[in-house]
């Protein structure tokens, strides 16, 4: 299956993601392979399926409704980038 | 267990050490002392990113302490030697899960799986290299470099827990940690010569696993002996309330149900055996194992299977959703690198995943959001699902008449270093013995079936109903002890 450019554009903006030039063709390359292999699911009538898996045979447990801490904000913090102390630092998002 | 130097393992099962540790012959710091010279003397292999020298020495000597104070004070896992992936949290510790994303990158907490194999008194002896996120077949995707295969260090390991694999194999430790999302245990271990094994879905806690495909991955264990393997499920296995997934269902005490009782029904899949990617050396060894346990009156027959075709096709279209949603974590913000390059916020994201992630991680991701983007969710995402519930149908109707079914676990023995790199549908392909058990959450053994005429080891692996562990495990044991012998 073929895969233009315009679409791997977009998968590129969808999962934040950029290629250069040699590395978009490969990806191009190796996605259409992959999704020719894929196709081979469109021999198979899903109309006649009737649901997906459910994996867990629980029923959802639910637990008490109590707010606990379970990291304090010095250790929140400890493995990011860029930090204050307090919050979570980025680039600037609003233009003044 | 394949050709390895005399010297490299001493103790090839837990109940070997604690006798052992009884009789006085042998310390925890004898232990670790070996096992630290053992990974010494592998480290051309590249299995361990992390020794924890100093740790797991003072931590033997502790127990060692514990030991002569009081002989029952010590837990279930005494003198157990084990490493962990590099998917898996351990508390104080870094992961880098064999990504640049995650360099630098300390766990606030560890794994539940973890933490209960500590509290039990294992030692963790170190951290082990991998596929970056659990994604490949051949422990060459990863930002550590690849690990390399003990018997032939010019062949891969498998993957993605290739390393636990080749520690095991090489004797660096008894157990280790290895998670498995599509056989990132079984092959490795098959691959390697030891046994692998991954419970059903929902049996162990994911809390603590770094996330590729929550739906299919489970936490499994590699080890040289099914008497290993038992018991390390059985403290691990269990409620948490950290992973709503896990099962309530109750946990046996595995290492004590090991002796089969009666005889086994076991069904193939001819449409397995004909497959023409099959080696006909490991096809013709399957193939005698099966006679082998008709002789002794367990009952072996071929059932239709004909989803054979889709198993891969389905497992890549719902893993890769499931890695993009999980992957999108990773925006240089909160935690993991940040690229230096970003001049504004959207480059934040972009950039530093850009640079963060590996080629095959990308490639995942971009397939990932394709099947879930709109316009193809119906086509792909919402078919797969479909056709996964039919597979784990199919398996349910098949488990009402049989105890087991029978597979090789890899159609080949351990590509070439290099072989796979560049051919990723050729690196799916490969994985179609395995697939099945994760799509359709059943516990699955990898055992070493005998050795290739290449000289490189393969295996024969066994699947059961959910949470039929016990019995899966019983007769994993009698078929190693009774029919396999010659390894």
């Amino acid at each position: 299956m073929e895969i233009d450019k315009s679409l791997i554009l977009k998968l590129e903006k969808l999962s934040r993601l950029t290629f250069n030039e040699t590395e978009r063709k490969e990806v191009m390359a190796n996605l259409s392979n992959i999704l020719t292999m894929i196709k081979k699911l469109d021999e198979i009538d899903s109309s006649q399926l009737e649901s997906p898996a459910q994996l867990s045979t629980n029923v959802q447990p639910l637990r008490e409704d109590i707010a606990k801490q379970s990291i304090t904000r010095e250790q929140a913090l400890s493995n990011a980038p860029d930090q204050n102390g307090t919050f979570f630092k980025v680039p600037k998002v609003i233009e003044q | 267990m394949p050709a390895l130097k005399e010297n490299t393992i001493v103790y090839t099962c837990h109940s070997n050490i604690i006798s052992a540790l009884n009789k006085g012959t042998t310390s925890c710091k004898e232990l670790v002392t070996h096992y630290l010279k053992q990974i010494e003397e592998q480290q051309h292999l590249n299995a361990f990113v992390e020794v924890y020298t100093d740790e797991a020495l003072a931590k033997a000597s502790e127990l060692d302490k514990k030991y002569a104070s009081d002989p029952t004070s010590v837990g279930k896992l005494f003198g157990m030697v084990t490493a962990v992936k590099d998917v898996i949290c351990y508390k104080d510790h870094e992961i880098n899960a064999a990504s640049k994303i995650l360099s630098n990158f300390k766990s606030l907490y560890s794994a539940t799986a973890v933490e209960r194999l500590v509290n039990e008194d294992a030692i963790i002896i170190g951290r082990v290299n991998c596929d970056e996120f659990g994604m490949g077949s051949t422990n060459e995707h990863s930002a550590h470099g690849p690990t390399l295969n003990g018997t032939n260090p010019e062949h891969v390991p498998g993957g993605s827990s290739g390393a636990s694999a080749v520690a095991v194999q090489t004797g660096c430790c008894l157990t280790a940690l290895g998670t498995d999302t599509g056989g990132s245990v079984r092959q490795p271990a098959a691959f390697c010569g030891v046994i692998g094994f991954k419970p059903s879905y929902g049996r162990i806690s994911r809390h603590g696993l770094i996330a590729y495909a929550s739906s299919f991955e489970q936490i499994g264990v590699l080890a040289t002996s099914v008497e290993d393997i038992a018991l390390m499920l059985e403290v691990m296995a269990g409620v948490d309330d950290h992973d709503s997934t896990v099962s309530t269902e109750a946990v046996e005490a595995y290492s004590n149900t090991l002796s089969f009782e009666g005889k086994a029904k076991i069904a193939y899949f001819e449409e397995a055996f004909k497959n023409d990617r099959l080696d006909s050396e490991i096809k013709q060894e399957s193939i005698d194992l099966v006679e082998k346990w008709k002789i002794e009156g367990h009952q072996v027959e071929a059932v239709d299977f004909d989803l054979m075709d889709y198993l891969i096709p389905t497992y890549y279209v719902l893993t890769t959703a499931e890695a993009s949603s999980n992957l999108s974590r990773y925006d240089g913000v909160r935690f993991g690198q940040r690229s230096e390059a970003a001049q504004n916020f959207e480059e934040v994201y972009s950039k530093s995943r850009s640079e963060g992630f590996g080629k095959e991680v990308k490639q995942r991701i971009m397939l990932g959001t394709y099947v879930l983007s709109a316009g193809y969710y119906d086509e792909y995402y919402g078919k797969a699902q479909k056709i996964r519930g039919a597979i784990k149908q199919r398996f349910e109707t098949l488990f009402e008449t049989y105890d087991f079914v029978v597979m090789p676990t890899t159609p080949t023995t351990a590509f070439r270093l290099g072989q796979q790199v560049n051919d990723p549908v050729a690196m799916y392909l490969s994985d179609i013995y395995t697939v099945p058990a994760n799509l359709a959450g059943l516990p699955a053994i990898t055992l070493p079936l005998a050795v290739h005429s290449n000289g490189l080891p393969y295996g024969i692996q066994l699947m059961a109903k959910p949470f039929d562990e016990s019995r899966l495990l019983a007769f994993s044991q009698k078929t190693i002890t009774e029919f396999v012998t010659n390894n």
